[in-house]
């Protein structure tokens, strides 16, 4: 038998008959495939209203190229910067050393990958009820939505495999390439804040904006042939899928031909996605050549500060420091620059109310904080054994872990929502009441990363349950949003706009701090019956 | 000073620790020996909190979860877990903070010369050799001087100066009345300075010898070993 079809069958066997050895991956499949069920109910239930005016579909082309693009620019960044690789070191040790060609072990790690592609993509399915409802896509226009997502990553791959190789070990060429790069995302996004600045109706100003894309290989190819397939041009799909296809082939080929080695291009970059990967499965901050930090570079020694479980937290700012992640992370300058885009964005529609703007907003980045709020640093300290041996109450130790986070959660707030309600001039007290929304938030998170840890001895970092995660976050956030809702809403009428406001943000925070206590109230107890689990 | 009574751990329907009984009394050394899988590392994650389990561990007469009970408890676990970003004097600092002691030191300058690490005290724990990351475990595990001190596979890893080191710290932490359980499944690395040996199969103690014992039958701790561990079954 083909050695490559056997390992390939053997992996994915065995994946199966291991869960039964796992019965909390069992759970999160058939609560995810439960979401799913609910969603497909979901969209057909909505069909039986009806029909409503649905918005243009190129609104969404529109959208799904720019997140294309997003998603194409720092993959073929980070391939610039490390290369890409389909492969693991287990790949690496077995594969690359037997005699097998290297033809077939590219083949072999495309397969692999476009199984992972698969599963991570599936959120996409979560949105069928809203494409939907909102451009009246149906079920075959959401599959290609789903295809195209898929070719779009292994597109990612495979050029950012191509770029690394093709700029590797000639410093002047990368540098070269960096530059050009770098340019053309740079002239991209002032041409697109420009005409979306000039323009009058906003939305329409971001989608004419957004058409530059259609030239940009793979990310235009694939939204055209997204679109076509929605739009029932089945002659224009093809076309376009071909177009790709045909890129592909020809990127692959050359990856073959120009540099039958490529082992050795693809070696550092699954050495350090090893890394990665059982650095985010043990939930530990990762410290390697790409960090910005070396030993030599440190410059100042010593915690200072701490006593008792107050120590941790000290530690964490010491280890934050080190790794320039002190207060506002990536992720965070991430959040808040998107914020700041949006409130801007926001501030040009005239037909919303100056709160409703801030509310929306708020709403946007509380859904990325649920994305967001596993890599928190505090569910790295339940990896090491340390914490559990420390001679302190419970609640305290938690308390200090977490505390990081909330400090965190503040300073996004006010960087997000002080610049943004000042622009558009809204009550401070709104403001305010925003910030602790996102520290509310952030407390509700944590507490329930820490049933989630009791519940499945994981905190939930990566794969399947990190999914699960997902979902249960969204589940326990619901009741104080859906409940602020509807007393924001009954307070309109009666109280008017402002007051509504604030009760409903108010419900909101009440919510997730009760939720929080009642978690703390647990806690103490927590590190007697919660077991290390330094595997997932 | 450390009692373990009727402590049975389970992984779902796997058996891992069945019904364990035994203690390690002041200044003993007792060690559990055993293939891979016999349930040593469980037992030893049970004692130190780290795992819940049926049956009751006290250490010094307290369970061995309690707040009273951690301060004089130590573990060295078999896969050095540094924190990557803390320097090696930084790590010894932390321990000292988190667990409040005073006048730590000296104690940790005499730790740190002891496994040769001076010349790496402002390293970090990401940029350390597996080796050396046991070495720094191992510090971190005794800075506060715990009543009862556990290592798990104490010597993987080391260079034989190292483990020369640990040998002779075993052996004065024992004279200073510490209970020592230290688990291994290298025979030959604790062929000297053992008071009390466990052997173990699945999940449970397949023999219990004393030195003394064993010295008066004039017999081997690694032929009694081998004959439970090679005849599955028979107890010995």
């Amino acid at each position: 038998m083909n050695v490559i079809g056997y390992l390939l069958k053997k992996q994915l066997k065995n994946y199966f008959v291991s869960l039964k050895k796992n019965p909390a991956k069992i759970a999160a499949y058939v609560f995810i495939i439960f979401f799913l069920g609910l969603t497909f109910v979901l969209s057909l239930l909505d069909k039986e209203e009806a029909p409503k005016k649905m918005r243009d579909i190129n609104e969404l082309l529109g959208i799904a190229a720019g997140f294309f693009m997003f998603i194409f620019s720092i993959s073929l960044y980070s391939g610039l910067e490390r290369g890409a690789s389909f492969f693991k070191m287990s790949d690496v040790n077995l594969l690359f050393t037997a005699p097998i060609s290297s033809k077939k072990v590219l083949m072999y790690g495309i397969i692999k990958q476009m199984g992972l592609n698969l599963f991570i993509s599936i959120f996409i399915l979560y949105q069928i009820p809203t494409l939907n409802r909102i451009y009246g896509i149906n079920g075959i226009g959401c599959l290609a939505i789903f295809i195209g997502y898929l070719t779009l990553l292994i597109a990612c791959q495979v050029c950012s495999m191509a770029l690394y190789m093709f700029s590797n070990g000639n410093p002047k060429r990368k540098r070269r390439v960096k530059i050009v790069f770098n340019s053309v995302l740079a002239a991209a996004g002032a041409l697109l804040i420009y005409q979306v600045a000039q323009g009058e109706d906003l939305i329409g100003a971001a989608l004419h904006a957004l058409r530059i894309l259609d030239y940009v290989p793979f990310v235009g190819w694939i939204k055209d042939a997204i679109g076509a397939v929605i739009q029932g041009e089945i002659h224009t799909a093809i076309i376009y899928s071909l177009v790709t296809a045909a890129a592909l082939a020809a990127i692959l080929l050359s990856i073959l031909k120009s540099n039958a080695d490529y082992y050795e291009d693809v070696l550092t970059t699954t050495e350090y996605m090893d890394e990665v990967t059982s650095a985010m499965q043990k939930g530990k901050p990762l410290l390697d050549s790409q960090t910005k930090l070396k030993g030599e570079k440190v410059k100042s020694f010593g915690l200072k500060r701490g006593r008792g479980a107050s120590t941790i937290f000290y530690k964490q700012m010491l280890e934050a420091g080190r790794s320039g992640k002190i207060g506002i992370n990536v992720s965070s300058a991430m959040q808040v620059v998107i914020a700041l885009g949006i409130g801007f964005f926001l501030n040009k529609a005239k037909e919303l109310d100056d709160y409703t703007k801030l509310l929306i907003i708020l709403g946007i980045m509380t859904y990325m904080q649920i994305l967001m709020s596993q890599a928190e640093r505090w569910t790295a300290e339940l990896k090491y054994h340390y914490i559990y041996l420390l001679p302190q109450p419970g609640v305290i130790k938690m308390f200090f872990a977490s505390l990081e986070g909330l400090i965190k959660a503040a300073l996004e707030g006010c960087f997000m929502f002080l610049p943004i309600g000042v622009l558009v001039g809204v009550n401070p007290l709104f403001i305010l009441l925003c910030i602790l929304a996102r520290i509310s938030f952030q407390m509700l998170f944590t507490g329930l990363s820490v049933l989630f840890q009791r519940m499945f001895g994981s905190s939930g970092n990566a794969g399947l349950l990190m999914m699960l995660y997902l979902l249960l976050a969204f589940v326990f956030a619901a009741p104080g949003i859906i409940t602020g809702v509807i007393i924001g809403a009954v307070m309109y009428s009666g109280s008017g706009a402002f007051l509504s406001y604030i009760a409903a943000i108010g419900t909101g925070i009440a919510y997730n701090i009760i939720f929080a206590f009642v978690v703390g109230l647990f806690s103490n107890q927590l590190f007697m019956q919660m077991e290390l689990n330094t595997k997932a | 000073m450390l009692k373990v009574d009727h402590v049975t751990k389970k992984y779902g329907k796997v058996l891992a620790n069945k019904d364990l009984n035994f203690s390690v009394d002041k200044g003993q050394i007792a060690i559990l020996l055993g293939p891979n899988g016999a349930g040593k590392s469980t037992i030893i994650k049970c004692i130190v909190g780290l795992l819940r389990f049926e049956g009751a561990i006290t250490v010094g007469g307290i369970p061995n979860k309690s707040l009273e009970a951690k301060k004089m408890l130590g573990y060295i676990p078999e896969m050095p877990s540094l924190y990557p970003l803390l320097t090696v004097e930084e790590h010894l600092e932390f321990i000292a903070r988190a667990y409040q002691l005073e006048n730590w030191e000296s104690y940790a300058d005499e730790l740190i010369k002891r496994f040769e690490l001076e010349d790496k005290r402002k390293k970090l724990g990401g940029e350390l050799s597996k080796g050396m990351q046991q070495k720094v475990s191992i510090c971190c595990g005794i800075l506060h001087r715990p009543k009862v001190i556990v290592f798990d596979e104490p010597l993987v890893g080391l260079d034989p100066h190292a483990i020369k080191e640990l040998k002779e710290l075993l052996i004065n932490l024992k004279n200073q009345g510490t209970s020592l359980l230290i688990s291994t499944h290298m025979l030959d690395s604790v062929e000297n300075y053992w008071d009390i040996a466990h052997i173990m199969q699945d999940g449970s103690f397949a023999a219990t010898r004393t030195r003394l014992d064993m010295e008066r039958d004039n017999a081997s701790l690694e032929e009694l070993f081998f004959s439970i561990t090679e005849r599955r079954g028979e107890k010995a």
